[in-house]
């Protein structure tokens, strides 16, 4: 079974635990508790090539603030979700930086990413307009956008998955067909 | 400074919700043995002392360059006043981030001695993570790690009051005014949670690792 090590990251109260527990349980969690950090798994099934592969995603919601073990998490991930809410500016502004310090850390532009707005659900109090994510996401060298809602389970798990193709694209699994070895002999 | 001793110290008990609450939460998963391969990177050092800097200095140190009035550093006091005066009822105050160029302006700027209207050149998001980078950057914790233990037992066996009353007059008297002065802010900030939504617990999630480095 393949691992996938998905990180999720942003800043307090944007839904990064929400998105997380909507994808993995399918319940949205109306509570305001912060989480420090948190893991989730899920095995899921993932069609490659008309087979149904079995894989296994383990999911860390991670609070910005707390910083210690971050570059921790940056080092070990592969794919990344940034979040934002949609109706907090102060959210959208920081991802910036903290793309650079996942470029920074993996140290190389390609790394599996997707920027997401979440909570578009709350489209009365949206203050980052839907263009301003895409406009950010297409300077990130096209990286993935989303808007979602944990609450109206809108591309909940569209984030998951394309972080998964993402990954597949970077490195691709193994294909099963070894080549048969020549037998040569030497006498 | 001496008033503050009356105080009543339940007060305080709601940031020790802290060690039951995200006990799962800070302590490194089973499941995420694999990421701990690694050594830890510190965040970045703490300011140090040369010249008068405020960020990264001992409490004892700020006294002496007479940066603290009546066991309060000035700069946590305009910062939790301007917070009084705003914040209080703004939903997420202390678990949102605030910008970190803002912060991070402020930060600078404190330290060099410039004088800062928070009121023109900040928002209320980056005063408050400013007030907890503040904390987070003291040499040593506001809450000595010395009664750490004592605390978490103390926490465990029900009857508090006492004796955390008790175990907190150990530390230093500079520690503790700031202490007081804090919890008695973050009560009220507690007391607006119907509009905040930060109820105790919450705060203490957030507030805690701060205190307890």
């Amino acid at each position: 079974m393949r691992e996938y090590k998905l990180v999720v990251l942003g800043s307090g109260g944007v839904g990064k635990s929400a998105l997380t527990v909507q994808f993995v349980q399918g319940i949205f969690v109306e509570k305001y508790d912060p989480t420090i950090e948190d893991s989730y798994r899920k095995n899921v099934c993932e069609f490659i090539s008309l087979q149904c592969e079995l894989i296994r995603l383990l999911i860390v919601c991670l609070q910005e603030q707390f910083t210690a073990m971050r570059d921790l998490y940056m080092k070990n991930g592969q794919g990344f979700a940034l979040v934002y809410s949609i109706t907090a500016q102060s959210t959208f502004n920081d991802l910036q930086d903290l793309r650079e310090q996942i470029l920074r850390v993996k140290d190389t532009e390609d790394v599996p990413m997707i920027l997401v707005g979440n909570k578009c659900d709350l489209e009365d109090e949206r203050v980052v307009g839907k263009e301003q994510g895409q406009n950010f996401a297409r300077q990130w060298s096209n990286c993935a956008f989303l808007e979602s809602s944990a609450k109206s389970k809108i591309n909940v798990n569209e984030i998951f998955y394309d972080l998964v193709r993402q990954i597949n694209r970077k490195t691709p699994v193994e294909k099963k067909r070894a080549k048969k070895k020549s037998n040569c002999i030497l006498l | 400074m001496q008033t503050v001793r009356t105080v009543d110290v339940v007060d305080c008990s709601f940031l020790f919700c802290f060690s039951k609450h995200s006990k799962a939460a800070v302590q490194i998963k089973e499941d995420m043995k694999w990421m701990a391969q690694l050594p830890m990177n510190k965040p970045s050092p703490a300011t140090v002392t040369g010249g008068k800097k405020i960020f990264g200095v001992s409490l004892l140190e700020l006294r002496d360059l007479g940066l603290v009035k009546d066991g309060v550093p000035v700069v946590v006091r305009s910062m939790v006043e301007y917070l009084e005066k705003h914040s209080l009822r703004l939903e997420g105050l202390f678990r949102v981030n605030g910008s970190i160029r803002t912060v991070d302006n402020l930060r600078q700027r404190f330290d060099g001695g410039e004088e800062v209207d928070l009121h023109q050149d900040a928002d209320a998001f980056a005063v408050a993570s400013l007030l907890k980078q503040f904390l987070r950057d003291l040499p040593e914790a506001l809450i000595h790690p010395s009664i750490h233990n004592p605390l978490i037992q103390l926490y465990q066996a029900n009857d508090v009051v006492s004796d955390l009353r008790k175990l907190l007059l150990q530390l230093p008297d500079i520690h503790y005014s700031l202490l007081h002065y804090l919890c008695h802010f973050l009560s009220q900030v507690e007391q607006e949670q119907a509009h905040n939504r930060m109820t105790a617990t919450n705060l203490a999630t957030v507030f805690g690792p701060n205190v307890f480095q």
